[in-house]
C-alpha cells in the first residue's frame, strides 16, 4: 500500500538578498532600486519590500520584519537545497511556495515599482526554485492586485507553467475586502487556467495600506495580531461569498491560510443565519453560505496554534468537515510559529490523514503531481 | 373562533382585506392561521414561523427578489413573499418555500375568493418543501 505523500500547503520562502529578486528587474527599474554598496556606508538601494509592524518579540533586529527571521537555523532555508533538507528532515515530501516577504509587495503604494517587482518575485520563484526544487516544489503566482488588469497577464504568462499551480493574492493593496468587483479579472485569470487563489491572512497586516489586520483597529502588538488572524480571512471569506464572486465564477477555488480552522464554525454558522435572514441584500446568491464555503474553499492546518488535544480538534474542525477533505497541511515554515508535521499528525485524527496530509491538495491543483500518490479518501 | 366544516372556512370580505397585510384567524382544529391578498390573490399559512416559531401572520408581504447574476436585483412577478417580523425570514405564499433558507417552510393552506366571500382550505405543503 502506498503511504500517502505528504504536501506542505503553506512554505514562506524568502531571499536571503533581495538582489536575488533585484537582477530580475529590467535595466530602468534595476537603476531606480539601486546598487547596494554604490553609496558610502554601504548604502545606496532601496530597500524593496515592505514592512509589518507587528514584530516578533524574540528578534531584536529592528529592520527585520515578522516575517524575515535571520537566525541561524532558519537561513538555511533561504535556498532551494536548504528548504527540501528542511523537508526532508520532517519526512514532507513536497512543499508549495506561498511566499515570505514577497507577499507583501502587492500593497507597494508606488503600484508600478509593485508591480515590477512582483514579475521578478515571480520570476525569481520559478527559476531559483521550482525549476531548482527537483520536483518537490510548487509555486503561486503573485499578482498585482491594485491593479487587476494587470493581474490578469501576470497570471497569463504563467498559463503553461509546470510549477506554478496557484494565484497568491498577497497584500490588500486596495484596501477592500476581496469579494469586490474589482478582483473579477484576477479570479477570471484564474479561473480560466484552472488555478486555486490563495489568500493568507498577514496580507492586511501592512501599516502602507487602510486595510487593518482586526476590526476596531490596528493591535498594539505581535501577539494580538496572531490571535486574531482570522478576522482578515473572514472578511475576505464573507465577502467573497456574499459579492457573488462564486456565481461569477462557479470553478474559483479559494484556499485560506493563516489562521487555522477552529475560527470555521461560529463564523459560518453566524453567516448562514444571517444570510437567511437578511438575503434579499444578496439576491443573486443560490446557495447558502455554507454550501457556498464547501464548494469553493479549502483551509490550511497553519496555524494549529495551541490545540489542547486531537479529540478537541476534531469537536471542532469536524463540523465543518466530517472527513477532513476541506482542509491542507500546512506547516508555515519557517515562521517561527510553524506547525512541525509531528505535531500535525498528533492533532488531525488518523482517518483525515490521506486527505489532510496530501490527498486534498492533489484533488485541488490539478497541476500538482507527485509519482505514487495515493488515491485521496472518498467522503 | 371560526369552525371548519367539510370543505373551508369563510374568514372574510375583500373589503377587510389590505393588500399585503395578513389578517390573522383562529380556525378551530387548525389553529391561528394567517391570510392576505397579494396582486389580486388570496394565501393562507399557519401563523406559525418554522424558524423559531414567530408569529410570522404579524409581518408583511414583499415582492420575492432575486438576482439572475451577482450585483443585479429584481423582483420576481407572481406570489411574492412573507416576511416572518422576528428574524425576517422569508417563504413564498404560494409553496411556503424559505426562500433563503430552504430547510425551513412554512405550512400553507388554500385560499380563494368565490362569491364575494375569501375562503380557506386546509392542504399540506409540497413534498418538496
Amino acid at each position: 500500500m502506498n503511504a500517502t505523500k505528504v504536501i506542505d500547503c503553506a512554505v514562506h520562502h524568502d531571499w536571503d538578498d533581495q538582489a536575488e529578486v533585484v537582477q530580475y528587474l529590467g535595466k530602468a527599474w534595476k537603476e531606480y532600486v539601486g546598487e547596494p554598496g554604490s553609496l558610502p556606508w554601504g548604502f545606496g538601494s532601496k530597500y524593496i519590500g515592505l514592512d509589518v509592524p507587528y514584530k516578533n518579540p524574540t528578534i531584536h533586529d529592528p529592520y527585520v520584519s515578522s516575517f524575515q527571521i535571520r537566525s541561524d537555523s532558519e537561513r538555511p532555508m533561504r535556498s532551494v537545497n536548504g528548504l527540501i533538507g528542511e523537508l526532508d528532515g520532517e519526512g514532507v515530501d513536497a512543499g508549495i511556495l506561498v511566499y515570505g516577504s514577497s507577499m507583501l509587495l502587492p500593497g507597494d503604494n508606488n503600484v508600478y515599482l509593485g508591480k515590477e517587482l512582483i514579475s521578478a518575485a515571480n520570476r525569481w520563484t520559478q527559476e531559483m526554485w521550482l525549476e531548482e526544487g527537483q520536483g518537490r516544489l510548487w509555486g503561486s503566482i503573485l499578482v498585482p492586485n491594485q491593479l487587476p488588469v494587470e493581474a490578469a497577464k501576470e497570471i497569463r504568462n504563467y498559463a503553461s507553467s509546470r510549477y506554478m499551480i496557484q494565484v497568491a493574492i498577497g497584500a490588500n493593496g486596495l484596501s477592500k475586502p476581496l469579494g469586490h468587483p474589482i478582483y473579477d479579472p484576477i479570479y477570471k485569470a484564474a479561473c480560466d487556467l484552472g488555478l486555486p487563489v490563495v489568500i493568507n491572512s498577514f496580507g492586511d497586516a501592512l501599516i502602507d495600506s487602510l486595510a487593518h489586520p482586526t476590526a476596531g483597529g490596528p493591535p498594539a502588538g505581535y501577539v494580538e495580531s496572531r490571535v486574531l488572524a482570522s478576522q482578515p480571512l473572514i472578511t475576505h471569506a464573507c465577502s467573497l461569498i456574499a459579492q457573488g464572486t462564486f456565481e461569477k465564477f462557479r470553478d474559483l477555488q479559494v484556499v485560506l491560510i493563516g489562521a487555522g480552522v477552529a475560527w470555521l464554525p461560529s463564523f459560518l454558522w453566524r453567516f448562514d443565519v444571517n444570510m437567511g435572514a437578511f438575503g434579499r441584500e444578496s439576491p443573486w446568491l443560490t446557495k447558502s453560505p455554507l454550501e457556498y464555503f464547501e464548494s469553493n474553499f479549502h483551509v490550511c492546518t497553519y496555524r494549529l496554534g495551541a490545540v489542547p488535544s486531537r479529540q478537541r480538534f476534531e469537536l471542532v474542525a469536524g463540523k465543518v468537515s466530517t472527513d477532513g477533505s476541506m482542509y491542507m497541511y500546512g506547516s508555515g515554515r519557517p515562521f517561527a510559529d510553524f506547525d512541525p508535521l509531528a505535531r500535525v499528525r498528533e492533532i488531525v485524527p488518523a482517518e483525515w490523514h490521506s486527505n489532510v496530509l496530501g490527498g486534498s491538495a492533489r484533488a485541488l491543483y490539478p497541476r500538482l503531481s507527485i509519482e505514487d500518490v495515493s488515491a485521496p479518501a472518498q467522503s | 373562533m371560526k369552525k371548519p366544516d367539510a370543505a373551508y372556512v369563510v374568514v372574510g370580505s375583500p373589503d377587510e382585506f389590505q393588500d399585503g397585510t395578513p389578517k390573522i384567524i383562529e380556525i378551530e382544529d387548525v389553529g391561528s392561521v394567517g391570510v392576505v391578498r397579494w396582486n389580486g390573490e388570496y394565501y393562507a399559512f399557519r401563523n406559525q414561523c418554522p424558524h423559531q416559531y414567530g408569529p410570522v401572520g404579524r409581518g408583511r408581504v414583499h415582492p420575492a427578489m432575486h438576482g439572475s447574476k451577482a450585483g443585479q436585483a429584481e423582483l420576481e412577478p407572481g406570489p411574492g413573499v412573507i416576511v416572518c417580523p422576528w428574524h425576517k425570514y422569508e417563504y413564498r405564499l404560494d409553496s411556503g418555500q424559505g426562500l433563503r433558507r430552504r430547510q425551513f417552510n412554512l405550512e400553507i393552506l388554500s385560499a380563494e375568493l368565490t362569491n364575494g366571500e375569501v375562503r380557506v382550505w386546509r392542504r399540506r405543503n409540497s413534498e418538496s418543501c
